[in-house]
């Protein structure tokens, strides 16, 4: 009799239950009070704290590769767009479709902002060769910095697999903590003069415009950088959806539905990478702090180059929709709104920093191409 | 608003003009004209000063422009900053503040209305201090940069 409740007891998952387990089941959950309680990007890190949940009950085996006599787990399915680099270009379609290039079409000096604030990815990337990380860990370090989710677990999923985890939760985290990392930043790199400046109003874009520019970007970056082109021809075709008028019905479903499908998937399966062996690490916390580094030194770099067009135009440009150069659409544009309009109640820089952030959605995609290329197998 | 000297300078205009009759009621002007001499245009015989106030809306939008003008010297307009939706709705609370509505007193630097863009709401604060004279563009319509909100008295 005893022996059997022994055996019922072995049975259950609790048994099996490590340490490991449950310290990660204890972060899945503040992942998700963060989510829901404090609206930290919720759409993204609910499911991937839903996903670190799943992956991490054990003997459930969500995240089992199939093997002989059994078909493998519903997570680790899931988790084959991620790995074979597909639902990251499906997001980005989304996005494209989702995007408005009017604002860098309109001043398209502004992509030098977007590439100025990816700067941060290389600096880290340094950083983490310097603390002991190899070359492909570093780049997925790094590219934290380029605050864009899709393509940071693009390029770790393709370099450093084993950091999945930790780079996904760092670049989310750091993405919706954007208002509160750039700000003092922002503030202590430029005068208040300077954060006053008014932008003179942007000109009308044209259709045709709109439509040559995703075919033109695509086939130039396609070209000069080609592991880029999943990312880069994705974003640009679902723009093309939107902009060209004749296929409402694609570009609704792909900024709506194929989007939300694809962030479901994409989050839970990212979510049950941090098992308890991986994301417990000293490494971990190296990466946390990297990635906020990537960050800040990626603001930075925005603004000083903001600093430079001012300074090279007279004045007419505010260095403020430098930081907006480090992705994040657009959190980042509208921290640059906010803190222009401190300096100047009657300042409005969100569609002037739209320019630079849409670049920054760019220039990341062709950051991650160039590291791929340089330590992709 | 009207004294007796801008009454007297009303009168001399309109003594070049083919105006015959000028009815004010109280504070506002109301104008009601009517042509001198109208009725022998009618007839065929031209007796009309000048051709360019032969007819009498001329007169009246003349005077109506110079009040105009004396109210556009202390209204400041309020245009959009960006393209957005714009929340103008007098007394309706949007995003958890109220904005002021048509008459309303405002101070320089105080939320008059709210543009929402890539689902910011943007606030528009009052350049100067004075009282709000008219609305231009209704509540949540959406809206171009430069396109007129709202015009604002300004006030001493």
């Amino acid at each position: 009799m005893t022996a059997s409740l022994v055996a019922l007891l072995k049975s259950t998952g609790l048994s099996a239950m490590t340490l490991g387990n449950g310290v990660m089941l204890v972060i899945a959950c503040v992942l998700i009070y963060l989510a829901i309680a404090r609206k930290y990007e919720p759409l993204l890190l609910l499911p991937i704290g839903f996903g670190m949940l799943l992956a991490n009950l054990p003997l459930c085996d969500l995240m089992a590769p199939p093997t002989e006599g059994s078909t493998g787990g519903l997570v680790w399915w899931l988790y084959q767009g991620v790995k074979y680099g597909i639902f990251p270009p499906l997001i980005f379609l989304g996005i494209g479709a989702m995007t408005d290039f009017g604002p860098l079409l309109a001043n398209p000096k502004t992509i030098f902002l977007g590439a100025a604030a990816q700067f941060g990815i290389f600096a880290t990337f340094f950083g983490a060769l310097f603390l002991g990380f190899n070359s492909p860990q570093a780049a997925s370090i790094g590219i934290i910095g380029g605050a864009d989710g899709p393509t940071a677990i693009y390029l770790t999923a393709k370099l450093a697999p084993e950091l999945l985890g930790a780079v996904a939760i760092a670049a989310y985290s750091y993405m919706a903590l954007v208002p509160l990392i750039q700000p003092p930043i922002m503030k202590l790199l430029t005068t208040r003069k300077e954060r006053a400046v008014v932008m003179e109003q942007l000109r009308e874009v044209s259709r045709m415009e709109r439509i040559i520019f995703p075919i033109i970007s695509t086939l130039v970056i396609s070209l000069l950088v080609p592991p880029s082109a999943p990312l880069i021809g994705m974003l640009m075709f679902g723009n093309l959806c939107r902009e060209c008028g004749v296929v409402d019905r694609l570009s609704k479903t792909a900024q709506h539905e194929l989007i939300n499908i694809i962030t479901i998937f994409l989050g839970i399966s990212v979510g049950a990478t941090a098992s308890a062996d991986k994301f417990l690490q000293a490494g971990t916390l190296q990466i946390i702090f990297l990635g906020l580094l990537s960050f800040c030194i990626g603001t930075a770099a925005g603004v000083l180059f903001g600093k430079l067009m001012c300074y090279l135009t007279g004045g007419k440009v505010n260095p403020l929709i430098g930081s907006a150069g480090v992705s994040a659409v657009p959190m980042a544009a509208r921290v640059s709104q906010i803190v222009g309009q401190q300096a100047n109640p009657q300042n409005f820089l969100l569609m002037h920093a739209m320019g630079p952030n849409v670049a920054g959605v760019i220039g990341s995609a062709i950051a991650a191409g160039v590291l791929l290329s340089l330590y992709g197998s | 608003m009207l004294n007796k000297e801008s009454l007297l300078e009303i009168m001399r205009e309109l003594g070049k003009t083919c105006v015959k009759e000028l009815i004010v009621t109280h504070d506002r002007v109301e104008m009601r004209t009517y042509e001198r001499g109208a009725t022998e245009a009618s007839g065929g015989r031209n007796v009309a000063p000048a051709p360019e106030i032969v007819s009498s809306p001329v007169p009246e939008t003349g005077l109506k422009e110079k009040i105009k003008e004396k109210l556009r010297e202390n209204s400041v307009e309020i245009k959009s900053p960006l393209p957005g939706t714009a929340y103008l709705a007098p007394g309706k609370d949007t995003n958890g503040k109220a904005l002021p509505g048509e008459g309303a007193s405002v101070k320089e630097g105080s939320l008059i209305a709210l543009v929402e863009a890539m689902k910011m709401f943007n606030e528009v604060f009052s350049p100067v201090k004075g009282t709000i004279r008219s609305i231009k563009v209704g509540n949540e319509t959406s809206v171009k940069v430069g396109d007129l909100m709202m015009v604002i008295e300004k006030s001493a």
